[in-house]
């Protein structure tokens, strides 16, 4: 009669634990901006898509959270569920970034 | 007491009754987790009518949560709980809730001008109750009392220039036109509707309405051809526009067009008086080129 009680009991633990997730932030996630320097190019190849864009692609807009291990891009959504910021990135006609910001949408 | 206020106040006594019965839940006071929460109490100081940039505002206060055509307009709207009760009643082997909450909406809106500077800027802030009812899995929440992704203030309107610019030559009128109006909360939405006048120009379409079920107030809506993405066919006699920024604007045709006199003639006039929303969308698309 035992040995079922333990292998629920296990099989709970293995389920229960598979909800804990890990921080899969980074850190260095938005360091490599360098504004008068990074290419919009070298922004799309290391964010991916952007979740807005204004004026063409002058202005692109990314939106993060923010774990125990660093930052990590939030893909689109309608609303801000789940969102804590927004990096908002604004490039010349060369597409160069001329100024960017990390606009604290909600709190975490 | 005649039979409408007694029918009334008997639903008012059955539905305390089950309120009364249920188990009070306190809701404590939260931002929804669908909205943002960096708009203040009052339109920011950064913002400086004719010096304050479109940049400006996207890197202090980030992605709007509507934007106008051509970005004339951003609203950035919070919807935030003050608190309130949940009665959780089970019975029968059922269950259900209903509760109430008091919800204060903010909703800044910035337009620009031409050059993409502030023009001007609104603020408001209503608090409103919201009524929640759930049973047998599925829950209806009351819609907002305002919406904070656009400007639907009587009064203020970003969406509303001066109706037909001169210079526009109308090719087709179309009367007892409803403007179907999405009154947007951020995890809900209402539809109101406005009924009017729409007009095609050779430029822009006009709708000139008025807010029957609010104040009355005048609600003008001109979209240039420029602006729209395409325009489609829905159910029925409507029509949909498709904007930038996700945003559609939606128009119920019940009635043949008419072409005034100085219309615009030659072989590309589109035949107004057949199938309302097919020759209209035909129309618009052929305008901004979209197929």
């Amino acid at each position: 009669m035992c040995a079922p009680s333990w292998r629920s009991f296990a099989l709970v633990c293995v389920v229960v634990a598979g909800c804990a997730t890990a921080p899969v932030g980074r850190k260095d996630l938005l360091e490599f901006l360098d504004d008068g320097a990074t290419r919009r190019e070298d922004v799309q190849l290391k964010l991916g898509e952007p979740t807005a864009q204004y004026d063409g692609l002058r202005v692109l807009a990314y939106r993060l959270v923010k774990d125990d291990a660093g930052y990590v891009i939030v893909g689109q959504r309608n609303n801000w569920y789940g969102v804590q910021y927004n990096l908002m990135l604004v490039f010349d006609g060369d597409g160069v970034l001329r100024r960017h910001s990390l606009v604290e949408i909600r709190s975490p | 007491m005649n039979m409408n206020a007694l029918t009334r106040w008997v639903l008012v006594l059955v539905a305390s009754a089950a309120l009364l019965s249920g188990c009070p839940v306190p809701l404590p006071p939260t931002y929804d987790s669908a909205s943002r929460q960096n708009v203040g109490e009052h339109i920011p100081d950064f913002i400086v009518n004719g010096e304050t940039t479109r940049d400006d505002v996207l890197l202090r206060l980030g992605e709007p949560d509507g934007r106008g055509p051509g970005d004339r307009w951003f609203a950035y709207g919070s919807h935030y709980s003050k608190g309130g009760v949940l009665f959780v009643m089970a019975a029968g082997g059922g269950a259900g809730a209903a509760g109430v909450e008091s919800i204060r909406f903010r909703r800044l809106v910035v337009r620009f001008n031409e050059k993409g500077v502030v023009a001007d800027s609104a603020f408001v802030e209503r608090v409103c109750p919201r009524y929640t009812f759930g049973a047998g899995g599925r829950a209806d929440v009351s819609a907002p009392c305002i919406d904070v992704t656009v400007d639907d203030a009587p009064g203020s309107a970003p969406l509303m220039d001066s109706g037909i610019p001169p210079g526009e030559h109308v090719v087709a009128v179309y009367e007892n036109v409803v403007w179907a109006v999405t009154l947007r909360g951020l995890s809900i939405t209402e539809r109101r509707i406005v009924p009017g006048t729409l007009s095609l120009t050779d430029r822009s379409l006009v709708f000139e309405g008025k807010r029957a079920e609010t104040d009355g107030s005048p609600a003008v809506l001109r979209i240039p051809y420029a602006d729209i993405a395409h325009a489609q066919s829905g159910l029925f006699n409507q029509i949909l526009i498709h904007l930038p920024g996700n945003v559609i604007q939606a128009f119920d045709i019940k009635q043949a067009g008419t072409t005034p006199p100085d219309g615009l003639a030659g072989g590309d006039v589109p035949r107004f008086d057949e199938s309302p929303p097919r020759s209209v969308v035909g129309f618009i698309n052929g305008k901004v080129g979209a197929r």
